[in-house]
């Protein structure tokens, strides 16, 4: 797969490792997830999932203590970080009125790279009156490491979803604290309409060596970022403002921003606790389920 | 040398905030910033000022020479594209607002200053009839096509507008002097011929920004009892 075509920030990082080549087996994970609601048992469950290593995700599990219906799904990688020419495809459908809660593992890290780069094309369907909330565990770029990360998410007017991705700084610990040594992060995001139209779409390139993320106005005095999209009905945006307000502070800033076309919400969130980013994410997603759902969610694992 | 003089003092009227498009009413979040302890002096505000322009280069001001070249080649589908893609990568409404404001008075001047421009006449009627969004930057490109303006200064008019925007509005509610904010955009200026190196080979599909900051700012100034202007 070729995204140089249409990610210039890519051409740099276009040469083939010499060990395995970019995509190959092994090195091109696929995941394709459909979650279906079974109208008789009020359940949701994975219908349909097809996966290619090191992507992995095992049966859906019901251990949400506020949703007993619903099937919750952490995507795996069997080959731990992202490496040099890693190259990841995931598909997820949420069908009518189904809903699902899907995470990750562990937090995604990217591996320190030489030659190439690693990507992540996600397609996110959601039909009518569906609901998803993916929430993945943070991502950390390590020292050179090229990063892309492109979400293109189809959904009907009257359903939900709730994304969230925290970008973390780097390894803040490690052989003295890798704080924006990366080489390239870009983040895409489009949401667009059943129809296929464009409603928001955001693109993001951050190169601290060429542009310094620490200014004010870019990252400013902060770390690490969360960017969270709720796509909900208009008549539920203003549930989730009223909740989450923006703020600044020393060691946290929030933004909250109505989409163009109404389609939805933005949240920016900025930190020096990536744990502390973690918790705020839940907490907004928690409040979008107890609007949409009725329901709160349920404290997150201590090990997690 | 006559035709110099007049593209000179054309580009001067484009670009005067007296010019009638309601420039001079909108801050750029500067009361925000100033009430967060962002800009706490001359330095912090000539930061501000130059993030706005980051912010904008990748985006609205790539947006804008496209739609320039678009209307040089009579492409109208390109200028609605770029238009389109001006309004959807917009986070704040109240940022999306002030495009749509000064895009549509900004057409409307042009219908007025250049009445034999065909795109000039077809963008502002696909304004009113809402065929299009009708974005301040892309109003702008198809007028500065229209007055045979080149690219260079439809690209110097953007920047110094952004930067003038947020000077202003400092002016009126920081402690900083005229002197101050000359100096400050003298300097913030001097960086635009590199700027424009920056994005001139780009295209649509390469428009981006990353300022978390500023659209947290600027979130926080749309829902903030703070403000020097009521739009």
């Amino acid at each position: 797969m070729n995204t140089s075509n249409f990610h210039k920030e890519l051409k740099p990082y276009m040469k083939e490792p010499p060990a395995m080549e970019s995509g190959a087996i092994g090195k091109h994970g696929k995941l394709a997830l459909t979650f279906t609601l079974d109208s008789q048992s009020g359940k949701s469950y994975l219908s349909k999932w097809s996966r290619q290593a090191p992507l992995i995700v095992q049966q859906e599990l019901y251990f949400d203590e506020k949703m007993a219906t619903m099937p919750c799904v952490y995507i795996l990688s069997s080959g731990g970080p992202n490496v040099d020419g890693d190259r990841y495809e995931i598909e997820l459908k949420i069908e009518k009125d189904a809903f699902a809660h899907i995470s990750t593992g562990a937090a995604t890290k990217i591996a320190e790279m030489r030659y190439n780069h690693a990507s992540n094309h996600q397609s996110i369907t959601i039909d009518e009156n569906g609901y998803l909330e993916y929430i993945p565990l943070p991502i950390i770029p390590c020292k050179n490491s090229r990063y892309l990360n492109e979400t293109t998410i189809t959904i009907h007017p009257t359903a939900t979803l709730f994304y969230s991705e925290i970008y973390c700084a780097g390894r803040e610990y490690y052989d003295g604290g890798e704080i924006f040594k990366y080489d390239l992060l870009s983040i895409t995001s489009k949401l667009l309409d059943p129809q296929k139209k464009m409603l928001f779409r955001e693109k993001m390139i951050i190169e601290p060596y060429k542009s310094n993320p620490s200014i004010m106005g870019l990252m400013g005095n902060y770390k690490h970022f969360a960017d969270i999209i709720i796509a909900t009905p208009e008549e539920h945006i203003n549930a989730i403002i009223k909740k989450h307000s923006p703020f600044r502070n020393k060691e946290m800033a929030l933004g909250v921003n109505i989409l163009p076309n109404n389609c939805g919400i933005n949240i920016k969130l900025l930190g020096n606790s990536v744990e502390e980013l973690k918790r705020y994410t839940r907490s907004i997603c928690s409040t979008l389920r107890k609007e949409i759902k009725g329901r709160e969610l349920p404290e997150e694992f201590a090990w997690r | 040398m006559q035709n110099t003089i007049r593209k000179s003092i054309l580009l001067a009227q484009l670009c005067d905030s007296a010019f009638p498009i309601g420039s001079f009413a909108f801050s750029n979040g500067v009361e925000s910033a100033v009430e967060n302890n962002l800009i706490k002096d001359k330095a912090d505000l000539k930061q501000y000022a130059r993030t706005a322009v980051i912010q904008a280069l990748y985006s609205d001001y790539l947006a804008a020479l496209i739609a320039f070249r678009a209307a040089y080649g009579n492409n109208y589908k390109e200028i609605l594209e770029a238009d389109n893609i001006s309004y959807i990568g917009k986070l704040s409404n109240e940022s999306r607002g002030m495009s749509l404001k000064m895009g549509r008075k900004c057409s409307e001047m042009a219908t007025l200053l250049f009445p034999q421009n065909r795109i000039v006449m077809q963008w502002h009627n696909d304004i009113i009839e809402g065929k299009c969004y009708g974005c301040h930057n892309i109003s702008l490109a198809i007028m500065f096509r229209a007055a045979g303006m080149d690219e260079a200064s439809l690209f110097a008019a953007l920047e110094y507008g952004t930067i003038n925007m947020v000077l202003n509005a400092a002016l009126r509610i920081f402690r900083v002097s005229h002197i101050d904010t000359q100096q400050i955009l003298k300097e913030l200026c001097a960086l635009a011929s590199e700027d424009y190196e920056k994005i001139k080979e780009l295209d649509l599909q390469d428009i981006q920004s990353f300022a978390p900051e500023l659209d947290i700012i600027a979130s926080l100034h749309e829902q903030g009892t703070k403000r020097m202007f009521g739009n």
